[in-house]
């Protein structure tokens, strides 16, 4: 088993794929679980405007026009568009940093 | 809930601002958070409302009335000695 012949996942197929190509259903539920958290985050802040009566653009624009993880179907929430692969779309996280980003919204015409 | 209206934005950073974009770093420098799991209080204005909105992947945000000064948060964190100290040496007993 051991020397330079030795059969590793490497040797035998060429190629190993340390990332899945989806997620998986803990990576996802925690995806779901953050984007609630940014969505009680928006709505506390528009609330919290609203009882004192003042808006702000900004946040009446993640109010009304952001999308909501509880409106989005599955393929928004954990998948992204991507120009080069198959089908247009690649898992979300591909994407840097993708835990700390809202990658909510596809291109336009998509 | 309902009766009182929140004045106050509070605020705590969940996530490292470790290789983010220096402006929100800066964001949250000037909200007052430096590190995970530290609590801010923020007067609801507008302005506030549209910085802690750029950094709101990587805060909680919730609605308080009043606010907690920095001692009040040191003293609650603290755990209980499970003695009180009646009185020291060279203090008259009561």
């Amino acid at each position: 088993m051991l020397g330079p012949f030795r059969s590793t996942l490497v040797n035998l197929g060429g190629l190993l794929w340390k990332r899945p190509w989806r997620l998986s259903s803990t990576q996802k539920y925690r995806q779901r679980k953050r984007m609630q958290q940014v969505d009680a985050n928006i709505e506390n802040l528009f609330q919290g405007l609203k009882a004192n009566s003042m808006k702000t653009r900004k946040v009446n624009q993640l109010k009304y026009d952001f999308p909501k993880e509880k409106d989005m179907e599955a393929k928004d929430k954990y998948t992204v568009f991507n120009k080069h692969s198959r089908g247009y779309r690649k898992a979300a996280h591909f994407v840097p940093k993708w835990t700390k980003l809202s990658l909510r919204d596809n291109p336009k015409h998509f | 809930m309902s009766s009182i209206i929140p004045k106050y934005f509070k605020v705590t950073q969940l996530k490292s601002t470790i290789a983010m974009p220096l402006r929100k770093t800066q964001t949250l420098q000037k909200l007052g958070l430096h590190k995970r799991h530290q609590v801010v209080y923020q007067k609801i204005t507008p302005q506030q409302a549209g910085m802690i909105s750029s950094v709101k992947e990587l805060v909680k945000v919730e609605l308080t009335h009043d606010k907690k000064t920095k001692e009040q948060m040191r003293n609650e964190r603290k755990s209980d000695p499970g003695f009180v100290v009646v009185a020291k040496r060279g203090e008259n007993r009561v």
